[in-house]
């Protein structure tokens, strides 16, 4: 079974969420899939046990041979990527067009290396994730990347917790596909409300099912009432709602799990939220102890 | 000019500070999170144009096509896949480079528009408002994003960028005059403030931080200025009451006293302006 925590709009609390349920689902292989902005490890991971660079992507280069500055590349490139037969590697994707076309081979495709996947030891288990490189394309593969690795790592794990990147791009595209079941947090506000529809909408595209849970929603009561509309009409289950609790932000300032706070509000929400997760979990057909 | 809010980590405030800002510099707002587009919810503008966006993908001619396969071979991003008696396309791995096309001898390949998502302009209290918008189910951002940019003309921009430190942001900032980055004093946030520095340092960019749910002395992203030396320019303080108006959609600065804070961020942005300029 394999489990994404999504939600279109960054900084909902995925990662808080998912590094909670890590722990109380004993999960034995967790992936980190915010490839571009990856903090899942600062909380889990306890020592790396294996790192490997991973090529991702190609790039134009310029060959030592002269360029006679015909300008064919310039007129083809697509994105705007080569001038002088100077490849712009903050632009290109890759594509080739530009080796294809030059009458003087100065050009050819190389691996770009997009970023670094390692392999995490946690307290339950073992976790996937990457370190991508600055700007890169690509963020999709490396997604893909180290969800192999995961499940080359544990080829048979009962739970496989994924925590999604923002937005609805490539990597969380990446992210969704071949998952059973993806947990959508949504915050209570307008802008939450927004992205939350828009997430609901790729994963039906996905066919992947959807639970959704309100993260603070007793910040806009209105906007977290609107989002249990938008779940009765969609018939999305409504797994959960955490309250806001300065607790949250004081374990996230000492890089704490809020578990370690297991009386405040939020775990006592997050208690719940795990158990109603667990029997939709089983439901799918999914064991887990 | 162009100013690139961006942050490494999402829900950081990227979109309260740029909306605010753009509300008390009086410039145009350019939303470039295309995946999850935000600030036209607080600014409410009056949309007076909009456009969509599409992309030219191959269409093959099998009546002309003699299934060399000469485009599958070329194609570097595994969008066409072929047998000896058909050709199968896979839209959403196409980065319409145009390369199958180019290299089809049988002038098989036509290429026609695909519909990506649009862009809209509008305004709100006298200035521009620009949104971009991915249809969801399409991977790639970046011919939303360039459809905006496109339309820049060196009047006063403020570009609300994605989060993360991929190809979107790199797209998003790129040709910009500056980067304000948003952080958070957390661990979560100073590791995402890193990489999107790194994005800002591939793309030459001048830079300053602002503190968002500041604590005081933020000792976290203060040491991390003082190592790279980028300068904080603006603290934004922690409240629940900044929390609740962001989320029914409100503006902050319609609020006495965030409105000064905004004003005195604002004058700090002038002053960065006039230095890198």
């Amino acid at each position: 079974m394999h489990l994404l925590i999504v939600s279109g709009k960054g900084g909902t609390g995925k990662t808080t969420l998912a590094a909670a349920l890590a722990q109380l689902s004993g999960s034995e292989m967790v992936i980190d899939c915010d490839v571009e902005a990856s903090n899942l490890h600062l909380l889990l991971a306890e020592n790396d046990l294996q790192r490997q660079q991973f090529s991702g992507a190609k790039i134009a280069k310029e060959q030592a041979n002269d360029c006679r500055r015909c300008g064919l590349c310039t007129d083809y490139c697509r994105f705007g990527a080569i001038h002088d037969g100077q490849v712009d590697s903050n632009l290109c994707e890759g594509c080739g067009v530009c080796v294809y076309v030059c009458p003087e081979n100065h050009l050819v495709l190389t691996d770009m290396v997009t970023g670094t996947c390692v392999l995490s030891q946690t307290s339950n288990g073992l976790m996937s994730r990457a370190e991508m490189e600055p700007g890169a394309e690509g963020s999709g593969k490396l997604v893909t990347e180290i969800r192999r690795q995961g499940r080359l790592a544990v080829p048979n794990a009962q739970l496989t917790l994924l925590d999604g990147p923002p937005g609805l791009g490539c990597a969380v595209i990446a992210s969704m596909t071949g998952c059973q079941l993806a947990l959508v947090v949504a915050e209570a506000s307008l802008a939450g409300l927004s992205d939350a529809r828009r997430i609901l909408a790729l994963l039906k595209q996905m066919e992947v099912e959807a639970l959704l849970c309100i993260n603070r929603y007793d910040i806009n009561l209105e906007a977290s009432l609107e989002i249990e509309q938008l779940c009765d009409q969609q018939q999305i289950p409504l797994v959960g709602k955490i309250p806001h609790d300065p607790m949250v932000r004081r374990a996230q300032r000492h890089n704490q799990s809020v578990l370690e706070y297991p009386t405040s509000p939020a775990a006592q929400a997050i208690f719940a939220l795990w158990k109603e997760l667990r029997s939709r979990i089983a439901k799918q057909g999914g064991s887990i102890e | 000019m162009n100013i690139a809010v961006l942050s490494g980590k999402g829900g950081t405030g990227k979109t309260t500070v740029a909306v605010n800002l753009a509300r008390v510099l009086h410039c145009r707002y350019v939303d470039s999170d295309v995946e999850a587009p935000n600030g036209f919810l607080f600014l409410q503008p009056d949309i007076q144009d909009k456009a969509d966006v599409s992309v030219q993908i191959p269409q093959i001619d099998e009546q002309r096509c003699n299934y060399c396969l000469a485009c599958v071979k070329h194609c570097q991003f595994n969008a066409l896949f072929g047998t000896d008696s058909s050709i199968v396309f896979f839209e959403k791995l196409c980065h319409s480079c145009g390369l199958c096309s180019l290299v089809c001898k049988q002038n098989a390949i036509k290429e026609v528009p695909r519909r990506v998502g649009y862009v809209e302009f509008g305004s709100s209290a006298g200035a521009e408002c620009w949104q971009g918008v991915l249809i969801p189910g399409e991977p790639v951002t970046g011919p939303v994003i360039d459809a905006l940019k496109a339309r820049l003309d060196g009047d006063l921009s403020i570009i609300d960028c994605p989060p993360g430190s991929s190809c979107s942001v790199v797209a998003a900032a790129d040709k910009t005059d500056l980067a304000l980055l948003v952080t958070e004093p957390t661990p979560f946030g100073v590791h995402d403030l890193h990489m999107a520095v790194q994005v800002t340092e591939k793309l030459n960019l001048p830079r300053a931080i602002i503190i968002n749910r500041s604590e005081g002395q933020d000792a976290i992203i203060q040491d991390y200025a003082n190592a790279t030396g980028i300068p904080i320019i603006g603290r934004l303080p922690f409240s629940l009451e900044a929390a609740q108006i962001v989320s029914r959609g409100e503006l902050l600065v319609d609020k006495e006293e965030w409105r000064q804070r905004f004003q005195n961020l604002a004058e700090a942005v002038r002053e960065l302006i006039a230095c890198t300029s």
